[in-house]
């Protein structure tokens, strides 16, 4: 066995997983215990994870837990995440499903949104697909983790043609407890022909916590379904999260996804999408804002399968101090695939001299008539700009401030809903190093 | 008011200015002229801080005091004002959140109280007047998909806002038709009271049948060549810069 996996499969051979005795969940989990224990965590040798080392996580040392602490209550949820919303929201405390302090606007009839350890029993047949799918190599390790250990969660289905107009809302809190912990959770989505939701996703917690997320999500759009989702991460200082989002797109289904980094101290996502049949579309927006020692890794992989399918993807990021960012955008364009769209930027502000981003949009081509952009740019604020700004009286970091604060305005605009715009606009004044936008928003 | 003594300034490493002297009384309207490259924005750049623009000799003071140790939003705040000859876009960034953050740096300097934002708003629409420019364009992002004529409007709506002691025009005419530059000139010429000084920047003298300068000033190769009333403007106009090269070479 692989040293890294070592303290992984020791937690392992403890775990009482709820779900434990349905063979196919065992098997499952067994065959993704073993591929971890063979292949370890990702290193340095892995080209996906080059930048992002692990091995803060194999220091610490996490401790895995079978409920959740208690130490959150409905108030405290309501503070971590977009108080007002009118939503169905559903809340994680250290990645255990807290069911009494869950709930809100009523979900249309037909609408499944339960916990995993509810649904095991009652919606096998449609989870187990999804456990069985598997995920070799080091550089999927935390996907096999996941799988291992994963028995809490949600699964989420949508009927055929309901269009879910109340936003659901899932808030993955974490809170402080005696061990630092790390969760599996999972998410399970499944919109039917013509369906749509909109998703919020939050990760936040308690300020001193140092816990570990391990999180996946598997979504299915099926025929012209419509998913809007947003994902808004503001985590402690210390706190960690690794991330992963599979999505699969049918005839005409679209997904816009929202992927928002303000806090954490080591976080990686990895989005795929596989745009799975024609008419298929992705827009995916990213913004993270970083200082401190903050390391944020954005890897996303956007495949093409099919002709006549579109993707767009612009990423901002403006970092600050220390702190370190990936952006690994590849877009892969099979054979026969003729007709695809895609475009793809990465705009990096940098505002330190300490700070550093690594940024590497891939275009992978095996098809003739495509029409494909991508770009990257690491810039500084623009000097005309900052000296029109003084030239009529603001401050310098002033005048600094306002342009970093339109930068990331840019992205946080394009949002529908107006209490989670104007939460994240306040949010963002909060990170950005600016004395007058924090005094005045105009 | 305004008082350059013997201004030198380079940019890149190639000298632009070899020697200004200029004096500008309250109230003055002087025109600075000359051809491309002589120098003109130059001038307008360095007074209003542009920190790409070195100063390596010389002394600029403003009501008693050395400009150019000033950080361009100090000299904002203590009345210098610089019209752009090519304002910046600024998408993001409100036009009216911009200017209502610069008037209240302004007033907070003179030890003037905030203005609200109705009180704001209630300026704008009396300032708007003046140059005859649309209220949607101020909810618009800082000069973002203006026009040539409606970004230089703005600047002339800016300085009425804002109320300098001193403006400077940096080729403020240049790229407008004539109905654009008489809605400039008028909206220049209300705010002449007698105590604003002005410094206009200009390669045509167009401007100036409009807004009607004290002294005209001619530049070139970074020095003064010619200096006197509104006259030389037409002189200039009806015998081009060529002749100033004429008038030097018979001098010497």
């Amino acid at each position: 066995m692989i040293d890294s996996a070592q303290p992984f499969v020791a937690q392992f051979e403890r775990a009482r997983l709820a779900g434990a005795g349905s063979p196919w969940l065992d098997e499952a989990r067994r065959r993704a215990r073993d591929a971890v224990a063979e292949h370890g965590l990702p290193g340095p040798r892995d080209e996906n994870w080059k930048y992002t080392p692990v091995r803060p996580l194999e220091r610490r040392g996490f401790t895995w837990l079978e409920r959740a602490p208690g130490r959150l209550d409905a108030a405290g949820a309501d503070a971590l995440a977009f108080p007002g919303l009118a939503c169905y929201r559903q809340v994680f405390e250290n990645g255990r499903h807290r069911a009494d302090i869950s709930g809100g606007e009523a979900l249309p009839e037909g609408v499944v949104c339960e916990s995993m350890s509810d649904a095991f029993n009652r919606h096998a047949d449609s989870l187990a697909p999804f456990f069985k799918r598997s995920f070799p190599g080091s550089e999927q390790a935390f996907a096999a983790l996941n799988t291992a250990f994963a028995d809490d969660g949600l699964y989420i289905e949508v009927p055929d043609g309901v269009r879910v107009a109340t936003p659901l809302l899932v808030l993955l809190a974490n809170s402080v407890t005696e061990d630092r912990v790390i969760s599996h959770p999972r998410l399970i989505l499944r919109l039917g022909k013509g369906a749509s939701l909109v998703l919020i996703e939050t990760h936040a917690g308690a300020p001193e916590h140092q816990n570990c997320t391990n999180l996946l999500s598997q979504v299915e759009l099926a025929e012209g379904a419509e998913l809007r989702h947003l994902r808004v991460q503001d985590e402690a200082e210390r706190a960690m999260l690794i991330n992963r989002t599979d999505l699969d797109l049918a005839a005409n289904a679209s997904y816009t996804g929202f992927a928002i980094d303000l806090g954490g101290r080591l976080v990686r996502h990895d989005l795929n999408v596989a745009l799975r049949e024609e008419g298929a579309a992705c827009d995916l927006h990213g913004l993270y804002v970083l200082g401190g020692r903050q390391h944020v890794d954005n890897h996303t992989r956007v495949d093409h399968l099919v002709p006549n399918t579109r993707s767009s993807e612009r990423y901002k990021g403006v970092l600050d101090g220390h702190s370190r960012g990936v952006f690994n955008g590849k877009v892969v364009v099979h054979e026969g695939a003729d007709g695809t769209d895609a475009a793809q930027s990465n705009a990096n502000l940098l505002l330190s001299r300490d700070a550093e981003i690594d940024t590497k949009p891939e275009l992978e081509i095996y098809a003739d008539d495509v029409k494909c952009s991508h770009g990257a740019t690491v810039g500084q604020l623009d000097e005309a700009a900052l000296f029109y700004l003084r030239s009529r009286g603001m401050d310098l970091e002033d005048a600094r401030g306002l342009l970093t604060y339109a930068f990331c305005r840019e992205v946080v605009d394009r949002l529908r809903i107006r209490e989670v715009r104007e939460r994240l606009a306040g949010d963002l004044m909060e990170h950005l190093p600016s004395g007058l936008v924090a005094r005045d928003t105009g | 008011m305004l008082e350059i003594k013997d201004l030198h300034a380079r940019v890149e490493g190639k000298d632009i200015l070899n020697g200004i002297d200029l004096a500008v009384g309250d109230g003055e309207v002087h025109a600075i002229m000359g051809p491309n490259g002589s120098g003109k924005s130059t001038l307008a750049n360095v007074l209003a801080g542009r920190d790409r623009f070195e100063v390596t000799r010389g002394s600029v003071t403003y009501d008693g005091e050395n400009l150019l140790d000033m950080a361009p939003e100090e000299r904002a705040r203590a009345g210098v004002f610089l019209a752009f000859q090519y304002p910046v876009e600024i998408p993001g960034v409100n036009n009216t959140y911009f200017l209502k953050a610069a008037l209240n740096a302004v007033r907070r300097h003179r030890g003037e109280p905030e203005v609200d934002a109705m009180d704001f708003m209630k300026l704008v629409r009396e300032k708007l007047k003046v140059v005859h420019m649309d209220e949607d364009l101020l909810k618009r992002a800082i000069n973002e998909g203006f026009s040539g004529g409606e970004k230089k409007r703005n600047e002339i709506f800016q300085m009425a806002v804002l109320e300098p002691r001193l403006a400077i025009l940096d080729e403020t005419d240049s790229g407008l038709d004539i109905d654009a530059l008489k809605l400039v000139a008028d909206g220049v010429n209300r705010l002449r009271d007698g105590k604003r000084s002005f410094l206009i920047v200009t390669h045509y003298p167009r401007l100036l049948q409009y807004v009607e300068p004290d002294r005209v000033h001619v530049l070139r190769h970074g020095r003064f060549v010619a200096e006197g009333d509104k006259d030389l403007a037409y002189e200039l106009e009806r015998r081009g810069y060529g002749w100033l090269d004429e008038k030097e070479a018979a001098a010497s």
